[in-house]
């Protein structure tokens, strides 16, 4: 994995069809928040994104994306409290609070 | 001109030996060893003609394997012994007794034929090239079951309609635990502590019902879906066949450990056949058309392709988070409860599967996060969990019943439960630990009522949790407060009356989700520092990763049969509306030019 080389793209989830079974045994495919897909850089994966109207970004773009998405989920969990609630019951109650994610 | 690149988006590649790959399928490759072009295609097992017997007759008994198989008695009766070496039949040595309706387990070189009509508790031993008397069984059996070897044998059932099953060390026969019902059955079991009892006769007529063989006692497991008598069945508990019976059947059924399946018909409908193999590779020698035939069939279900891997299945309709409850099979579930995301109110809404969509049908009761589920798409169980007017981290020991229409309340457990483990089904279920309070108390279900069993020993809930209410697996566990959580790597295993530790988990965590049986299970997904991707399967003994999701998952839910088979859905975020469908072993079959 760490020398390989990735595609970066935004594109929704449809569901049935979006990855196949063929897609996740030919490349490496990986969700992140917005709708940021990476996958390996190779020839059925641009296919891939090419077959769901995905857009493609660069890594910083894609980074970016993501970025912003966990700041707002990070923000709404911040602003998430009850009053006399321990950060254990917190964390019971809501899950862990949203971490940044490193795009590969 | 359009070139197979074109179409295909690949070149032909060349490879010095077949690819176990699923990505293959549908692929064109040359084979640079056998100078052959090749493809894989989707099978779905067929019956082609093998060699005919020499002597016709039905009411035979076999044994071995499709390439080195045994057929002896039967007709009218006969001594007749004949074996078989994947294309032809060749006389052997006679049976000291002629005798038909018999049955026996082994090899072509060490066998033993036991029972038979009329009413004989008669046994013989085979070593290759002649038979022995050996001791004789406790109990006459006909239209019987048998499982295992000639050394450690098993016999069970059949005329006259007896429940009794008794065990053979190659030379005595011991009396252990009597079948729910006495019929005449076919049965198979690579070993005497693993079998099912298939179908068969009562009084009345044909059943459908099958029983499971655990070495301790039988439980009533899924029915095959055409009720018959006089069939016959190989294979393992795990994965097993029958086929023909009477009147005259042709219809073939697979057994994963779970369910029946229908596959390709026999050429020829028959009952009363010789039959051997696995459930990959068998053969029906004989048997009555209903007079006695010669004719042999063998079935070809071979699989090819190895590894397992995840494609995308439908999106739910509503978001499905924390701990959502999930049941069923890839192509029939239910998913129900949890939340619509982070802090959202719980929910009561449901959702249904066929394989392609899901469809919204009746709520449930209550509504409720964290439940255990059980059964079916159609007739399920849904355990304890949380609900309103408690906080939702509080659990319950209320038990809602779906019938495929609505759902009722029914007795409640006898303690709280949620984010337990579950396992069974609606009428043999299996609920264990609990994360609030955290407790190892573990109960079964029988239909009617809730009986508290031995707890698990480590306590605590989030376990992924698979099986039947005999044969469970709790993967990783919560023992409480706040991350990172001890004992989430730890992974036990339910045998019907106790836990014990079996082999960690590769990675800890919690949040995860599992589905299949005790032998043979897949854990994905968890939260460990956030949503994770990671897939594991298990085979009864030891974890091995397999592929990853490639969506992460952490408080999902999901459903499956068996490991080879099944579904992640839900959970919290990066995608608590979606699921993702995992795929071993689709039986495939490389074809060349």
């Amino acid at each position: 994995m760490a020398n390989d080389i990735y595609n970066y793209s935004v594109m929704e989830n449809t569901g049935k069809g979006f990855i196949t079974h063929d897609d996740s045994s030919t490349f490496w495919i990986r969700g992140f928040l917005g709708n940021v897909w990476v996958a390996t850089d190779v020839r059925e994966s641009r296919h891939w994104v090419a077959r769901n109207n995905g857009v493609s970004k660069t890594k910083a773009e894609a980074q970016a994306i993501s970025d912003a998405v966990t700041d707002t989920l990070q923000a709404t969990w911040d602003d998430d409290n009850v009053d006399g609630e321990s950060s254990a019951e917190k964390i019971i109650r809501l899950g862990g609070r949203p971490v940044d994610e490193v795009i590969p | 001109m359009t070139t197979y690149k074109a179409i295909h988006g690949k070149t032909v590649q060349h490879l010095a030996s077949d690819p176990d790959d699923g990505a293959y399928e549908g692929q064109l490759w040359f084979n640079t060893t056998s100078s052959d072009y090749k493809t894989i295609t989707r099978v779905a097992g067929s019956w082609s003609a093998g060699g005919a017997l020499n002597t016709a007759r039905k009411e035979l008994g076999g044994c071995g394997t499709q390439t080195a198989g045994l057929a002896f008695g039967g007709g009218g009766p006969d001594d007749e012994v004949e074996t078989y070496d994947g294309s032809s039949w060749t006389e052997v040595g006679d049976l000291n007794t002629a005798r038909k309706k018999l049955e026996g387990m082994g090899t072509q070189t060490a066998a033993v034929a036991c029972g038979g009509a009329e009413d004989t508790d008669d046994a013989e031993l085979w070593d290759g090239s002649s038979w022995t008397e050996t001791g004789n069984m406790g109990t006459a059996h006909y239209y019987h079951g048998t499982a295992g070897t000639s050394t450690a044998g098993f016999a069970f059932g059949g005329g006259p309609y007896t429940v009794n099953a008794e065990t053979f060390n190659g030379s005595t026969w011991t009396e252990v635990a009597n079948l729910n019902t006495a019929r005449l059955l076919a049965g198979f079991g690579a070993t005497s502590t693993a079998a099912i009892a298939a179908g068969g006769y009562i009084s009345t007529g044909a059943v459908a019902s099958v029983e499971s063989w655990n070495n301790t006692a039988w439980t009533e497991v899924g029915d095959i879906n055409t009720a018959r008598y006089a069939h016959s069945g190989v294979g393992t508990q795990g994965s097993g066949l029958i086929f023909g019976g009477t009147p005259n059947v042709a219809h073939t059924e697979i057994w994963d450990g779970t369910s029946w399946t229908e596959l390709a018909n026999l050429s020829t409908g028959r009952h009363a056949s010789g039959g051997a193999g696995t459930s990959k590779l068998a053969f029906c020698a004989g048997g009555g058309t209903p007079g006695a035939v010669t004719t042999n069939e063998e079935w070809d279900f071979s699989q090819t392709i190895g590894d397992g891997a995840w494609a995308t299945g439908g999106n739910t309709n509503t978001a499905h988070s924390n701990r959502p409850t999930g049941i069923g099979t890839q192509t029939a579930a239910l998913l129900a409860g949890g939340l619509t995301g982070g802090g959202a109110p719980l929910q009561d809404n449901v959702e249904e599967y066929d394989g392609s969509s899901w469809t919204e049908i009746a709520d449930l009761n209550a509504a409720r996060a964290t439940a255990g589920g059980h059964g079916t798409s159609t007739a399920a169980l849904f355990t304890g969990g949380t609900k309103p007017p408690g906080s939702w981290t509080t659990a319950y020991d209320d038990v809602e019943s779906w019938n495929g229409t609505s759902w009722t309340e029914i007795t409640d457990m006898n303690a709280i439960h949620g984010d337990h483990g579950s396992a069974g089904t609606q009428t043999s279920a299996l609920v264990y630990g609990t994360k609030s309070p955290h407790t190892g108390e573990t109960e079964t279900w029988d239909g009617s009522s809730w009986t508290e069993v031995g707890d698990l020993n480590a306590v605590g809930g989030n376990a992924a949790s698979f099986g039947t209410q005999t044969a469970a697996i709790a993967a990783g566990r919560d023992p409480g407060g706040a991350p990172p959580y001890a004992q989430k790597g730890q992974v036990e295993s339910w045998d019907g009356s106790s836990w014990t530790e079996v082999a960690d988990l590769n990675t800890a965590r919690e949040g995860m989700e599992g589905f299949g049986i005790s032998t043979n299970g897949l854990v994905s997904g968890g939260y460990i520092t956030a949503a994770s991707a990671l897939t594991e399967e298990w085979d009864g003994s030891s974890w091995t990763e397999v592929a990853d999701n490639p969506v992460s998952r952490q408080y999902q839910t999901a459903a499956g049969g068996t490991g080879t088979l099944g579904l992640s859905i839900g959970g919290n975020a990066p995608a608590p509306a979606g699921s993702e469908e995992w795929t071993k072993g689709q039986n495939v079959k490389v074809i060349t030019d």
